[in-house]
């Protein structure tokens, strides 16, 4: 993994913790090929949708992006791989 | 059948929706009613399950009558009753033979731009689905449980209008990824504010002396996306007889900042929709169709 890859998820990780309020955890807690909802990460519905938003408000991604692509959201590599490919700031 | 299948699944069945269709066609309302009076006869007296699921609204709505449990079956059989006869004017509805709908307040709901209307299984609730469907000329969204989307079909004849799309309330989201992208994209999206989908995220709020579990989607959607929440509840009324939808004022949201909204800063919003539904349990307490039981959606106060 190159360092612009690694840098921009470590980022990530930070702001998920931070816009989720993920109280009981750090950037370090969040691996990137575990699943993000139910038994991995443990987020719910309203967390997804917090995450859409965070797309949005930091990365310019609109929401109409990520509807209908469920595979974003398997684990937060694929979250990661896909902001990065898709921000527009 | 299955344990944790949905009482509509088992009841309602194509047969009996197309017979009631045909009576209502050739015999009428009236004679279509008095035939649903024998059904709803046969369900009160033989659907335990059925019982069972409404039996913690009526504790709740008839304290007095909370420990006998025949004047508890007989309160089930009005409801009954009740349910067959707004059924009956949704399927009128939908072979073209319309009541007069009268609404009010529509002012409420703002003509263009995205809005969360939030309903309610109280009354003949379908209806308003088919006014907005014929009067907005915005897409309007349902969110709908995977399971029930065909009975949604059966009752509203959604495959033969093109104004509305059907969001599962399955998977991972539940629905609300595709509910909120919608809303930015200036739509409308109907939520049903009473009933939380097994699994959703839920707030209690005062409600006939009880607690009511009620979702926390419609509100955080619409914070969210920095929309309207508009309550909406329709009711038939009599002389003339017609279906009256009523628009309530936007509910005061929170504003939404740059972090997660917690569940105690939308319960305001979720506890002033409750008041609603608890004035209309008290005006109409047979039309409140929540069927609770394996949802668990009452409690009652231990004070």
């Amino acid at each position: 993994m190159n360092e612009d890859v690694s840098a921009f998820r470590r980022e990530l990780k930070e702001n998920l913790v931070d816009w989720l309020q993920l109280m009981d955890k750090t950037a370090d807690d969040i691996k990137d090929d575990e699943p993000l909802f139910k038994e991995g990460l443990g987020l719910d519905s309203l967390d997804a949708v917090e995450i859409v938003i965070l797309m949005q408000r930091k990365y310019g991604i609109p929401q109409s992006e990520v509807e209908n692509k469920r595979e974003i959201f398997a684990t937060f590599a694929t979250l990661a791989d896909f902001i990065m490919a898709n921000r527009t700031k | 059948m299955k344990p944790n299948e949905p009482l509509n699944a088992s009841r309602g069945n194509r047969f009996g929706i197309g017979f009631f269709r045909v009576l209502l066609h050739c015999g009428g309302f009236g004679v279509a009613l008095w035939i649903s009076r024998i059904v709803c006869w046969f369900y009160a007296r033989f659907d335990r399950r059925a019982f069972a699921a409404t039996k913690e609204y009526l504790q709740l709505r008839f304290p007095e009558d909370a420990a006998s449990e025949g004047r508890l079956k007989r309160h089930f059989h009005r409801l009954l009753n009740e349910l067959a006869r707004m059924l009956l004017v949704s399927y009128r509805m939908g072979i073209g033979k319309a009541l007069p709908i009268e609404e009010i307040d529509r002012k409420f709901l703002p003509e263009r731009g995205g809005a969360v209307v939030v309903l309610a299984h109280y009354d003949c609730w379908q209806a308003s689905m088919d006014l907005m469907n014929r009067c907005s000329g915005r897409r309007i969204n349902i969110m709908a449980r995977a399971d029930r989307v065909d009975g949604m079909n059966k009752y509203l004849a959604l495959k033969e209008t093109s104004g509305f799309n059907v969001i599962s309330t399955e998977g991972f989201s539940g629905g609300l990824v595709e509910a909120s992208a919608a809303l930015e994209r200036g739509e409308a999206v109907i939520v049903m504010g009473d009933r939380p989908v097994p699994g959703a995220a839920t707030v209690e709020a005062d409600y006939l002396g009880g607690k009511l579990a009620v979702p926390l989607s419609p509100w955080m959607l619409a914070a969210r996306n920095n929309v309207p929440a508009i309550p909406v509840l329709t009711e038939l009324k009599e002389h003339p007889r017609r279906i009256e939808i009523r628009y309530y004022p936007p509910v005061p949201l929170p504003e939404a900042p740059g972090r997660r909204l917690r569940a105690a800063e939308l319960l305001p919003a979720a506890a002033r929709y409750v008041r609603l539904l608890e004035d209309a349990a008290r005006r109409n307490p047979y039309r409140v169709f929540r069927f609770g039981g394996e949802d668990v959606q009452f409690t009652r106060n231990s004070k």
